[in-house]
């Protein structure tokens, strides 16, 4: 997959997300992105808490690739618009450590 | 009991654990053993919010099982909420399907509900080990491994068994396998303390039987099979041998079924009350039910029409709905025939009351091949069923919502909202 549509899924997981985001007061927000190995896939999440109610957690899509360089030049393009708190999950430590570094924060 | 002319096949029911939320938490790199995670559909027609599956941690931890209401789900901030997937979780049993493949052949294999399917692996389980156990085993953790899904499996030698000791002895079990043998299927069906825990004897059936005297399963194989019959017609023959654990189903035989309908049902956003938004109704669903009746190649020889009013609505006669089923004059798969009867059916029997489910089933299915040739149809009747086709063709190429009726715009309608959903529910999205 090249640049541009990787920046056009980006740009598609804004979209998405965008109904969740409501800007509520005492309420946190967080894009959560989970390496499943089973599926070969990078599955995104848009997450909320607040207090005193159910934590919600919206699902955005699922990325099919195995490269960590498309997933970056998809969270850069999310971050050009949203700067959400980023969880990674079920990446190895060094995959981890590189997105932390490479994502623009 | 002599089960020695009895089938002694190997049989395994097999269950997804808490499937659609074990999916969720798979796909979020949780454990759903430790994460309080519950699926919740908030589409319109079913109101504040309906739960689909719960987590086994939000089982334990918040005393919660299906089919909970959103207003049974305790405020609490470690209780994580997520919107149903439909479409994921077909996926996801397709790909467990394909791996009971590499343990039985195609015809030994019945997929019995999204998450349910019941494996005949009489001939092929010595190819794997010469264990039963192991290889039970082994199709855990295969499923574990390739899917991180659990499984639960009840072992029999028939179906019934293998479903009971699914239901009964498996899900209670701590490595998740439970086993009925002809041999042990007295002792293990008869310590069943309630009828209706055993698969196939509803709430209504165990009153019935009760009212017989029989409050348990013990008491029902020691009962006259002849009177059971006689009181419960082929059902009391049937639970007879159920008490018995005796099940002579033959997977690779499937039985060929001698009322045999194709039908859909909706329960719609709000309580319809205006006569022309019901019919709108009526008619969406019989266009839908039509499509499956081409795409099976069948024509319909009767209708029936099940009507539910709303919540706490009878009518004069104190019931809470109707149903009625009437035999169609020719043989036909035409929509607009169809509709016509179901709409006079409705205009016939309902009397005002606010409407919230409606169900349609076309019945008497024969093979479309053998039409009757009606002398007085027009030709624009003729042309009906060859532009129905080409609609199907166009769906199926383009998508459903590529060609609609205008009346699918009506206020009321609710195939374009229908459309984008699997099973009632939210069928999900992703980039694919």
């Amino acid at each position: 997959m090249n640049d541009q549509a990787c920046q056009k899924l980006g740009r598609q997981l804004c979209q998405r997300l965008t109904p969740y985001f409501k800007r509520r007061v005492q309420t946190r927000y967080w894009l959560v992105v989970v390496w499943a190995a089973p599926d070969q896939a990078y599955h995104f999440f848009f997450n909320t808490r607040r207090p005193r109610a159910w934590q919600r957690s919206w699902p955005l899509g699922s990325l099919p690739s195995t490269s960590l360089e498309e997933l970056i030049v998809v969270l850069t393009a999310v971050r050009a618009q949203y700067h959400f708190t980023i969880e990674y999950r079920q990446f190895s430590p060094d995959a981890q450590q590189r997105l932390q570094h490479e994502v623009p924060a | 009991m002599d089960y020695s002319t009895e089938p002694r096949g190997i049989y395994l029911m097999v269950d997804n654990k808490s499937f659609y939320a074990t999916v969720e938490c798979v796909a979020r790199g949780l454990d759903p053993l430790t994460t309080p995670l519950v699926v919740m559909s908030e589409a319109a027609n079913v109101g504040q919010g309906l739960i689909l599956s719960s987590s086994p941690a939000a089982k334990r931890l918040f005393g919660l099982h299906n089919v909970n209401r959103a207003r049974d789900l305790p405020v609490d901030e470690r209780l994580l909420v997520v919107p149903p997937r439909m479409n994921l979780y077909l996926a996801k049993n397709l790909a467990i399907n394909e791996i009971f493949r590499e343990f039985v052949a195609d015809e030994d294999l019945l997929p019995y509900s999204i998450d349910e399917s019941l494996l005949n692996l009489t001939h092929s389980w010595r190819l794997k080990s010469d264990n039963l156990l192991t290889v039970v085993r082994q199709l855990q953790t295969e499923i574990k491994q390739r899917l991180q899904l659990v499984v639960t499996i009840g072992v029999g030698n028939n179906p019934l068994q293998a479903k009971v000791a699914l239901d009964i002895y498996a899900k209670h079990s701590p490595v998740g396998i439970g086993i009925i043998t002809n041999h042990t299927a007295p002792v293990r069906l008869w310590a069943i303390p309630e009828l209706t825990m055993v698969w196939g004897i509803n709430t209504h059936l165990a009153q019935r039987l009760q009212r017989l005297g029989l409050h348990n399963l013990k008491q029902v194989a020691h009962a006259d099979p002849y009177q059971l019959k006689a009181a419960l017609g082929q059902n009391g023959a049937r639970l007879y041998a159920t008490a018995w654990g005796v099940d002579r189903t033959t997977l690779s035989r499937r039985s060929l079924r001698r009322a045999q309908s194709i039908g859909n049902s909706q329960v719609l956003p709000r309580d319809y009350v205006k006569l022309q938004a019901i019919k709108v109704v009526i008619a969406e669903i019989t266009a839908q039910v039509a499509a499956r009746l081409r795409a099976r190649h069948k024509q319909a020889g009767g209708v029936r029409l099940q009507i539910g009013y709303a919540f706490g609505t009878v009518d004069q006669a104190g019931r809470a709905g109707f149903a009625h089923a009437q035999h169609l004059s020719a043989l036909t798969a035409d929509e607009r025939k169809l509709t016509r009867v179901l709409q006079a059916l409705f205009d016939q029997y309902w009397t005002g009351q606010p409407v919230r489910h409606v169900a349609i089933a076309v019945t008497h299915l024969s093979p479309a091949q053998g039409e009757q040739l009606d002398l007085f149809a027009t030709k624009a009747e003729t042309l009906a069923l060859d532009v129905a086709q080409t609609v199907d063709q166009i769906r199926q190429r383009f998508g459903k919502t590529a060609i609609m009726k205008a009346s699918s715009l009506t206020t009321g309608a609710t195939f374009l909202a229908r459309a984008q959903q699997v099973g009632g529910h939210n069928g999900g999205q992703s980039f694919e």
